[in-house]
């Protein structure tokens, strides 16, 4: 233990400092009733976390705060990705709130927080840190999920993620307390020295990796601990339910990543069995979710099991080690700019929050050109349709499937994205082919800040459906420089 | 270290039993509040597995987590409280099955 | 030189996004109807230029032009990357000089619509894609060509979608497409995994060096199915026909000219993947030959003009394919480029003749032949090119249709020397299908400009402005000379075919061919294709004459009872409707209903049945109620580790 905390360590994790002090500076304020200049504080804020950790971070991955947290390696890019998600949120949250009548500031505190929670987790070195970073982003979530308190619907949203996401971290912990029980330490660097030792005792440590494994799969909603998100994502505040989708699965699947990596949970030399999991987990949630979705009246209930089709996605880049965890990177970096552009155009068109089906899509591309122009970019993304980032992402994620041999696994996911572009071309058939007597009912309203948000996304899809290296060299350069993942992996 | 020593077994037998009726609770029970505090068991078991596993390991490591579960567990009845109350409030119910607009 | 080649790619992209971007938002620009029509056609005969210039600058060294590096993932690097060779050069000068033809006669065709523009930004992004699917080195570049060119044609079918069934027609050809892609992706896979690269040549080098082994038989197979998606052969042909809905301009690019010969180029630049695999040789030459016969029979009873042609288009692409499935790649390529000059020929005459009819708005149907006849008094240009171009594909001698189709017979009858073979068979059938072809060529030309008029006003219809008869001219020119490029192998044993000693460096015909050729049996089979054609010809013009229309009656009688299934097109839609549609509906219906409340409820208080209780239990995974939740979660822990500890 050295004591050295108030010097390059706190540097470290400046970041992180920097954010709570925006967050806590936005609830004060708040109190001041200072209102008008709060949603640009906590942009701002996020954006500097996020360059400030990019530019100023350490190169090399190292241990700081008595092993507690990483910095270097992957971790600030995570941070910059992740900061980038809520920084694209709060563009159109204002917006949203105003139209619906409801000017609670404690939103951007909490949007602050709950990416705090999220970097927390992702740059962990400690299981203790991993799941406190954990709740406290899923505390900002429950809070997200609730946050029109006479809203029935809001209500029943924020019940059932707050019962059913606490159940799942209460397995989440105990997989924790079995793993401290076998190793007798938190922290990822020791135990990935003790593999050994979990091997030995093989039945327990199958127990608390697989409880664990619920709690992250929970958060990625993957089948079947997907119930939640349909359900959840419809009673949300649309821009925030895209927030939720994208920053907490992108988080989770970071976290669970370096877990995976460290602990050796899908490595060859092991038995198998949890590899196995994970790639039934995977297929299932692929399969589950795409079909479902096709069958969606309610295109916000649609992006809903969309996500959950892509977290299978992810998890079968997941089941490939070091390349799939490169290319899971890249996927939930650009699933984060399409799903948040296509959940905040949601958030604009709605008046009510029932508002959503996708029939009141109809014709849009006669009334709004340019707006349903982006949605089809954003549809079209997600579907995985070239020369879009969209398509980069999933080809990456089976690409590196495939290197790892899982033909079938990635053969099939293949296949069911063949299937998910149905869906999404359903919408923008809907949009632009279907003639109506009368224009579409929506309006929708084109501010500022919400339009920026919209400009910038597309651009940046189409971007790095062109350029993906943009991305994907800082993401390949970070690996390379993260010793403790690349020594992990080698078998 | 071993975990099959009898006081250790003992600890973690109880540990797992209050884990297994607060799944249980969870899983039967329809009012609200009391699926919270079956949750809260589940944390607390951890919480005592946690405490035994420090015990046995001689460090800190464990017992340092369980004053964190704990300090989650207050935060998680804060916001766990407040959004009962509000569906109470807007429906004088807190039965979570009566909460389904959602479905499908 | 080589710095202009870029452009090639370059320009269409950047006239699409000029034209397209610039319309949506000046709608100013969009109704300067000549600009945009300008514009549009620069992007492409610029590039056409630049390519004949390499063309004819060519010094037999392949040149790589490479754009930037895509994404490189550890051991592979895909790069925008183009390869020029003698092949991509011969297609490049054909997509982009019959492209430019048809943008030229588009400013004419589509004066007046109110998505002037957006036809012109689709027009130029399909020979972007197009152009990428010719020139790229890698399976990458071409794929992403490949599907391009699906989506602007599905686009292009699609554009007036106001319609509903010209909406429905480019599903089905985006539905049909896709499901060919899949094989193509599957191919892709596999090759990548086999040698670890995506290259062209280096996948060719696979083969030449033995390390393929059987692959090669599997990887041509899935190229070959997604190729019948693209060039619809049996069993995705289907939407071909259907995609006539498109504006005729687009039917003569795209679904005559270019997109559909892509699955031919793409054969013939992997031809050595392909000669390696002989028993995928022997499918695709049944496969060919059985499109192509009853694509032929389909078209002797269609009576809408642009159907007629459509199917015999498919038909065409048949020979192109049994030429493919003999290894004479030439020949094939040779058919390509020939069936490019007078189809687009064809399919731009009838659309000349549609605007003519359109204009009488008297006729109920402005592509039915039954209420056309006699126009040749009214479109003098029209019909001599029409003329010319139905002589062409009948393999009349010396038009550019008889060399190419009659070294296509020549190959496969030579392909082996027994007398009773599965080539022999497809050589007749071949034959058969030439002689068809001849026949309702001549028929769709008799009734549409020859005989009395059939429709009431007679003032009305009138030739159609130069800008698009010029470009009729011009092609039914290269429709007479074309086929002098390939002469037969019996004058100067091959000296004076100049395609063949153009495309050598690059293409390795099946050397079987040349070595079985003898001068009695070449001088047979010229002699009987043109005795055949001349006589098909003659006897279909002569029938036409006497009796008109009422001679259909007499084709019909001849033909009995496969009239009807002619007519029907052989079922083929009812057919998969029955088989594929129904079904997959039905059984979709059913699973979507274990999720959807209404058609389950109904389903359970009516029947109760085992599949309603399924559906019903399925439906519960999503009740809303928490407790099910709960226990669905619970469920999946316990699963998961009682799999973990004793699994």
């Amino acid at each position: 233990m050295d004591l050295h905390l108030l010097g390059s360590d706190t540097l470290a994790i400046a970041p992180l400092l920097l954010l709570l002090g925006v967050g806590l500076l936005i609830m004060l304020l708040d109190s001041f009733r200072v209102h008008a200049s709060i949603p640009w504080l906590a942009g701002l804020g996020m954006l500097s976390a996020g360059a400030w950790a990019w530019l100023a971070g350490p190169s090399q991955s190292q241990v700081v705060f008595s092993g507690m947290m990483e910095a270097g390696g992957i971790s600030p890019l995570v941070t910059l990705f992740l900061c980038l998600a809520g920084v694209f949120t709060v563009l159109f949250v204002p917006d949203y709130l105003a139209r619906h009548d409801n000017k609670v500031n404690d939103v951007y505190a909490l949007l602050v927080f709950a990416v705090l929670g999220m970097v927390l987790m992702a740059n962990a070195h400690n299981l203790l840190m991993t799941f406190i970073g954990l709740e406290t982003m899923s505390m900002c979530l429950y809070i997200f999920a609730a946050l029109f308190k006479t809203d029935t619907r809001s209500n029943e949203a924020g019940l059932k993620y707050f019962l059913l996401g606490s159940f799942a971290s209460a397995f989440l912990l105990f997989g924790i307390a079995l793993v401290y029980g076998i190793t007798g330490t938190l922290d990822l660097g020791e135990l990935s020295t003790k593999i050994t030792l979990l091997q030995e005792n093989k039945a327990l440590f199958y127990v608390a990796s697989g409880l664990m494994l619920v709690g992250f799969l929970f958060k990625v909603a993957a089948f079947p601990f997907h119930n939640w998100t349909p359900d959840v994502y419809q009673g949300t505040p649309t821009p925030l339910a895209g927030f939720m989708a994208t920053g907490s699965k992108m988080a989770a699947f970071v976290s669970l990543g370096i877990i995976i990596e460290k602990l050796e949970l899908v490595s060859p030399a092991v038995d198998n069995r949890l590899a196995t999991v994970l790639a039934l987990t995977a297929f299932l949630t692929m399969v589950y979710g795409n079909l479902v979705a096709a069958r969606q009246t309610n295109l916000k209930r649609m992006l809903a099991y969309s996500s959950i089709a892509h977290s299978g996605y992810v998890l079968l880049g997941l089941c490939a080690p070091v390349f799939g965890f490169q290319a899971i990177l890249f996927y939930m970096f650009i699933y984060t700019l399409m799903n948040i552009g296509a959940f905040g155009l949601l958030g604009m068109a709605e008046q009510r929050m029932e508002d959503t089906d996708i029939e009141s899509w109809k014709g849009l591309g006669k009334s709004s050109p340019y707006m349903a122009g982006a949605m089809a970019v954003f549809l079209f993304s997600l579907a995985g349709i070239p020369p879009l980032a969209g398509f980069m992402s999933k080809y990456q994620v089976f690409l590196s499937a495939i290197r790892e041999d899982l033909v079938v696994l990635a053969t099939i996911g293949i296949l069911t994205s063949v299937v998910g572009a149905f869906y999404y071309l359903r919408v923008i058939f809907l949009m632009f082919f279907q003639t109506t007597e009368q224009p579409s009912t929506l309006n929708l309203r084109q501010k500022m800040a919400p339009a920026t948000g919209i400009a910038v996304l597309v651009l940046l899809i189409i971007l790095l459906g062109v350029f993906p290296s943009l991305i994907l060299d800082p993401i390949r350069a970070a690996f390379s420089s993260d010793l403790v993942i690349e020594m992990a992996s080698q078998p | 270290m071993d975990l099959l020593t009898p006081t250790i077994l003992s600890y973690l037998t109880v540990s797992l039993l209050m884990f297994a009726i607060g799944t249980i609770g969870v899983m039967t029970r329809r009012n609200g509040i009391v699926v919270f505090m079956c949750i809260e068991l589940m944390l607390n078991s951890v919480n005592l597995a946690l405490v035994t596993f420090s015990h046995m390991w001689d460090n800190p490591a464990g017992s340092m987590l369980v004053f964190f579960v704990m300090c989650v567990a207050a935060a998680e009845a804060v916001v766990g409280l407040a959004i009962v109350i509000s569906i109470f409030r807007n429906k004088q119910d807190i039965d979570i099955n009566h909460v389904n607009i959602f479905k499908w | 030189m080589e710095a202009l080649l870029p452009l090639v790619i370059l320009l269409p992209l950047l006239g699409s996004a000029l034209v397209g971007l610039g319309g949506f938002l000046a709608p100013g620009f969009r109704k300067n109807e000549s600009l945009v029509g300008l514009i549009a056609t620069a992007m492409v005969a610029i590039p056409f230029f630049i390519i004949a210039a390499a063309f004819f600058q060519f010094d037999g060294t392949p040149i790589q032009i490479s754009l930037f590096s895509w994404m490189q993932a550890g051991d592979l690097n895909i790069s925008f990357s183009y390869e020029i060779d003698q092949l991509s050069l011969l297609m490049g000068m054909i997509v982009t000089g019959v492209g430019s033809l048809i943008h030229i006669y588009s400013i004419g065709y589509m004066h007046g619509d109110g998505g002037y523009y957006k036809f012109f930004g689709y027009l130029n992004l399909f020979i972007f894609a197009m152009n990428n699917l010719i020139f790229g080195d890698n399976f990458v570049v071409m794929f992403l060509g490949w599907e391009g060119v699906g989506l602007c044609s599905y686009l292009l079918i699609g554009f007036w979608y106001k319609d509903m069934p010209k909406a429905i027609a480019a599903q089905k050809a985006f539905i049909a497409n896709r499901i060919g892609d899949f094989a193509m992706i599957i191919a892709m896979i596999m090759v990548f995994n086999l040698i670890g690269s995506l290259n062209f040549s280096d996948l060719n080098a696979a083969v030449a060096d033995g390390s393929l082994g059987d692959n090669a038989m599997w990887i041509s197979l899935l190229i070959f199915i997604a190729a019948t998606g693209k060039s619809a052969q049996i069993p995705l042909f289907v939407w071909l026909p259907d995609a006539m809905a498109g504006p005729t301009p687009v039917s003569a690019l795209i679904h005559a000219a270019t997109m559909v010969t892509s699955g031919i180029y793409l054969v013939a630049r992997l031809n050595p993947v392909f000669s390696a695999s002989p028993e995928v040789m022997t499918i695709i030459v049944i496969v060919a030959a059985l499109t192509a016969v009853v694509a032929a029979l389909i078209a002797i009873a269609q009576n809408d003009i642009k159907k007629v042609l459509a199917y015999s288009t498919v038909s065409q692409l048949g020979f192109m394919f049994m030429a493919l499935g003999a290894g004479a790649y030439t020949a094939a390529i040779f058919h390509v480029m020939t069936h490019a000059f007078f189809k687009a020929c064809l399919f731009l005459g009838s659309g000349s003749v549609i605007h003519a009819m359109e204009h009488m708005h008297t006729v109920e149907d402005p592509q039915d032949i039954r209420t056309m006849g006699g126009l040749r008094k009214y479109m003098p240009a029209t019909s001599t090119t029409f003329w010319i171009s139905t002589l062409a594909i009948s393999g009349i001698i010396p038009l550019a249709g008889f060399f190419s189709k009659d070294e296509i017979l020549t190959s496969l009858f030579l392909f082996d020397e027994s007398a009773f073979s599965i080539y022999k068979i497809v050589w007749f059938v071949a034959t058969l299908t030439a002689v068809l072809t001849a026949v309702y060529m001549t028929r769709l030309t008799m009734l549409t400009f020859e005989g009395k008029e059939r429709f009431p006003d007679t003032k009305h219809p009138h030739e159609s402005p130069a800008s698009m008869t010029i470009p009729l001219w011009i092609l039914a020119a290269l429709a007479v000379v074309g086929g002098f490029l390939g002469l037969p192998y019996l004058i100067g044993h091959g000296e004076f075919h100049l395609l063949n000693h153009w495309l050598e460096p690059v293409i390795t015909n099946n050397p079987a061919i040349e070595e079985n050729a003898s001068f009695g049996k070449e001088i047979f089979l010229i002699l009987l294709s043109t005795l055949l054609a001349i006589g098909a010809v003659f006897f279909t013009r002569n029938l036409y004459r006497k009796h008109g229309l009422a001679a259909d009656a007499k084709v019909k009688k001849a033909f009995g009872g496969l009239f009807r299934v002619m007519e029907g097109k052989f079922f083929l839609d009812e057919l998969y409707n029955a088989i594929l549609i129904k079904p997959f509906m039905s059984i979709g219906n059913r699973a979507l209903s274990w999720f959807d409340n209404n058609i389950v409820d109904g389903a359970v208080n009516g029947s109760g049945t085992v599949v309603a209780n399924i559906g019903e239990s399925f439906r519960k995974l999503q009740s809303g109620l928490i407790s099910n939740y709960l226990l669905i979660i619970t469920t999946g822990v316990v699963a998961m580790l009682g799999y973990l500890i004793f699994g």
